[in-house]
């Protein structure tokens, strides 16, 4: 049923609405296309699917909520309603008409026909329709910079979603860890060689354990359901699967200075320069409407007394008070408005790039460490681990310390990769000309992963 | 793997390598019994001889007996896969014995190529107050890269000891000791045939680890004698009907070793103080031997075989025993092994039967190390180690024998049934529980 709701909708669309946006998918998708990004569809796109079923990676996702986002296909909806020609049309001519007899005798009537036209509107139209355009330039370049959001929640939400999953794997590596410890610890009890003490010890590590598991299960359904959002996935879509968190790239970013290339491919700055402009238009426009917004002309014929008479008439207005000065003064306010808004947010562009950078480079040197140092060197406490306990020289339970410790610190190296991931993909959006985004910073840095507890009072 | 597939490997693997060992140490393939040689002008009395070490070689300066010891840093093997950093006297752990005669002058020069301060003590030796060895006490300490020169006459006869009084604690534990013997001008009593000399020692070696820890006061998991660990010991090998002489020294931080001796009783003769009273004697088959003393026992080697003497402390017996595990005997290894291999795959339960079986596993241990680990016998294998080592008594004639080749029908073996039925004995009988 769903399967024939969607293949309707995507029928009305193809056929009614499709054809009516193209004139603003053909003006949105350039600048997306420009970055490596697929262009918005004008109905949802089978390249998606193709998309979904093979594991998901965060690019991959990014592409899928542009193919199929429904609220970016609302915004780009949205922009047919900025059209120049429908936001500011030619004037219509006023036609005036009277009629007038004497209550007492029995003349004729007088009739009075009037037609004007208001010729000041019709001169200022182009210069409105400039102030239009410049304000559909700008919706364009917001919807594209949305578009650009859209993709970088995506690839967020699915690098969040493949760090939800890999600490599911470690809290159940963890799960089973202590699970191996407190088997032993009932044999040894059942048969006489253990307190109820440490039995009890290892017990409340399996309870807490599973308890950690839940949480890492029900992060791991949210990050799933977070990534159904951010790519506008409903109902067989979300079948999908992810692919593994990425490792540590081989090359360390460059450390140069491309600042200026995430200003200038800013997409926010430049709508709020067409914004700008638009109001500069509009200011332009309402200044010389002072004069000329009433200026009319018309020709009127009446017949009074039984005479026919015809003249003509032009209408003006005079400028004292009014005059179109004060929506010209709004208008420049919010050009000086957006002015300042844009050098606010180049310098917003900057410090991000700058966070990001220094974020990424951070993580991939913590992710370094923990894949080339500490991971070895648990892997090699474990290794002399379980030869010591093999020379009886630790017990058991000191070898399940060793592997909980590797097992910690490959938790930490989720962590690391995590932090890695979104640093990177904020550096690549910012550097397409994304605006800085709230809520794709870092998580919490990944913490040391701390020694193992002793043996749990077996020895 | 499975259990039984591990165990498999451990018995080719590990019974190659420890046989590999065996033969590599000579101790499969003992030396034949040869007359010990007899030290001139002593009244025919035989030289020491002290397994795995050596004697200090004397030059004859002047009627005086000059030796030369260099206290240095030595690299030693304590057995077969077993190896440390330790401190000893002329390349060697322990020192060399030095052996010389009631009446003799001696002159010995001691050189410190150690990194600090040492003296040497002449344990138990009657000399003057100033070549006692006491740093601070009797003499400056020997500064590192100096020749200090003792000398003495030896005035009193007996079984002594020699170790450093600087830093005693560091140097002692790092094996700087060694056995000092004189003996006496005129011998008295039965004329022994072979006469050995067993320094015990212990140590703590972390199974891994290549230097003793000079600061441990308990949990030595290395007993040695000679600074050797069976199956690293020479056995003691002589004739069937030799009086055989043992003298113990025990310079060990912490403890004293009972060493007993299969198969035959013996008479403690001697301590470092001097002789025992023959009528004071009596049969033993232990010696304590205390920290800090020498013990002397004599017996008539009269019972052929291979003949096992160790000291009595279990723990002792056992290289590089850990003491930190849980208790395992009783468990099911079932119960345990699928769990644990599921994170640690390699991982098995050992112990559950007791510990006799460790030795004959080939799993991977520490490097350097040899815990717990068994040699091959001629029944299968020995799962003593440390402060372990044989007697061999064989008649003339089979010298070169390996093992002890046991008469017919002297060696304990599976009962036989018909024999047990004779004898009214049921294997499977039950007992009232207590």
């Amino acid at each position: 049923m769903s399967t024939l709701r969607l293949a309707l909708a995507a029928t009305l669309l193809t056929a009614c609405g499709a054809p009516s946006l193209r004139p603003e998918l053909d003006a949105v998708n350039p600048p997306i296309a420009r970055r490596g990004l697929p262009p918005l569809p004008a109905a949802p796109d089978p390249a998606a699917s193709a998309l979904l079923a093979e594991p998901l990676t965060p690019e991959a996702a990014a592409r899928v909520a542009l193919l199929r986002h429904g609220a970016l296909a609302a915004e780009v909806a949205e922009l047919a309603a900025l059209r120049p020609d429908r936001q500011v049309a030619w004037p219509d001519p006023h036609l005036e008409a009277g009629l007038s007899k004497a209550l007492s005798g029995d003349e004729a009537p007088d009739v009075e026909i009037a037609v004007e036209y208001p010729i000041g509107r019709a001169a200022l139209l182009q210069m409105r329709r400039s102030a239009a355009r410049q304000a559909q330039a700008a919706a364009r370049w917001r919807v594209a910079d949305a578009a650009l959001a859209t993709a970088q929640r995506a690839r967020v939400a699915l690098l969040h979603s493949q760090a939800a999953e890999a600490r599911l794997a470690v809290q159940i590596e963890g799960l089973k860890g202590v699970q191996a410890a407190y088997a032993v610890a009932l044999e040894l009890r059942r048969v006489g060689n253990t307190t109820a003490l440490a039995l009890a010890r290892e017990r409340a590590a399996v309870a807490e354990a599973r308890l950690a598991v839940a949480q890492a299960e029900a992060q791991a359904l949210s990050a799933r359901e977070a990534v159904h959002r951010a790519l506008g996935l409903a109902g067989a879509a979300t079948t999908w699967r992810a692919a593994p968190l990425a490792g540590v790239p081989a090359a360390e970013p460059g450390t140069d200075d491309r600042e200026g290339q995430a200003v200038r491919h800013s997409l926010a700055l430049q709508a709020l320069d067409a914004q700008a402009q638009a109001e500069a238009d509009r200011a332009g426009a309402a200044e010389a409407g002072g004069w000329l917004d009433d200026l009319a002309v018309g020709v009127r014929t009446e017949r009074r007394e039984g005479t026919w008479e015809l003249g003509a008439m032009v209408g003006l207005a005079l400028p004292l008070f009014d005059g179109g000065r004060g929506e010209g003064a709004q208008a420049e306010a919010r050009g000086a408005g957006l002015r300042l808004r844009a050098e606010a947010a180049a310098v917003d562009v900057r410090s991000a790039f700058r966070d990001a950078r220094d974020r990424l480079l951070s993580a991939r040197r913590q992710a370094l460490h923990l894949r080339d140092a500490v991971i070895p060197a648990r892997e090699a406490v474990l290794a002399e681990s379980l030869r010591a306990c093999n020379a009886m020289q630790i017990s058991v339970f000191q070898l399940l310390a060793a592997q909980r410790d590797l097992t910690a610190a490959r938790g930490a190296d989720v962590d690391a990769r995590l932090a890695m991931g979104l640093a990177q993909a904020t550096l690549h959006h910012l550097l397409m000309g994304g605006a800085p985004m709230e809520g794709a910073a870092l998580p919490a840095a990944p913490q040391a992963p701390a020694a193992a507890a002793d043996d749990g009072g077996h020895g | 793997m499975n259990r039984r597939d591990f165990m498999h490997l451990g018995a080719l693997a590990g019974g190659t390598l420890v046989a590999g060992r065996a033969l590599g140490e000579g101790l499969a393939d003992a030396p034949p019994p040869d007359p010990a040689r007899v030290l001139p002008g002593t009244g025919g009395q035989v030289a020491v001889h002290t397994p795995n070490g050596s004697t200090l070689p004397w030059r004859i300066v002047d009627g005086v007996k000059v030796g030369h010891l260099v206290a240095m840093p030595v690299q030693h093997t304590f057995t077969a896969g077993l190896e440390a950093e330790v401190w000893g006297y002329n390349g060697q752990c322990h020192g060399p014995t030095i052996e010389a005669v009631e009446g003799d002058r001696v002159r010995l020069y001691v050189t410190n190529r150690l990194p600090e301060p040492t003296t040497v003590h002449w344990h138990g030796v009657i000399l003057p107050n100033g070549m006692d060895g006491v740093a601070g006490l009797n003499q400056r300490a020997i500064p590192p890269g100096e020749t200090f020169c003792y000398e003495f006459p030896l005035v009193k006869p007996g079984t002594f000891m020699y170790h450093p009084h600087a830093d005693e604690m560091t140097q002692m534990a790092l094996g700087l000791v060694g056995m000092f013997i004189i003996h006496p001008r005129r011998p008295t009593g039965p004329r022994v045939q072979r006469d050995f000399a067993l320094m015990t020692h212990e140590w703590k070696l972390q199974p891994g680890a290549r230097r003793p820890d000079p600061g441990a006061m308990s949990d030595f998991n290395l007993l040695t004698f000679n600074a050797r660990a069976y199956p690293g010991t020479e056995p003691l090998v002589v004739r069937r009907g030799d009086r055989v002489r043992l003298r113990f020294g025990n310079l060990s931080a912490m403890d004293h070793h009972p060493i007993h001796l299969h198969g035959h009783a013996f008479e403690l003769t001697a301590t470092d103080g001097g002789d025992v009273p023959r009528g004071a004697r009596y049969p033993e088959t232990t010696v304590l031997v205390p920290v800090g003393a020498t013990r002397v026992v004599e017996f008539i080697a009269d019972m052929p075989g291979d003949w096992a003497m160790h000291c009595h402390m279990t723990h002792h017996v056992m290289t590089q025993m850990g003491h930190d595990g849980p208790v395992l005997i009783g468990a099911d290894p079932a119960r345990i092994d699928p769990r644990v291999q599921a994170v640690v795959p390699g991982y098995m339960t050992m112990g559950h039967d007791g510990m006799g079986a460790m030795g004959e596993m080939a799993m991977p241990f520490p490097e350097n190390s040899q815990p717990m680990r068994a040699s091959p016998g001629p029944f299968g294998p020995i799962d003593m180690g440390g402060m372990f080592t044989l007697l061999k008594v064989r008649d003339a004639g089979t010298e070169g024998d390996a093992w002890y080749r046991h008469p017919n029908g002297t060696v304990a073996e599976r009962a036989d049934p018909a024999r047990l039925e004779a004898d009214g004995v049921d294997p499977d009988v039950a007992f009232p529980k207590a």
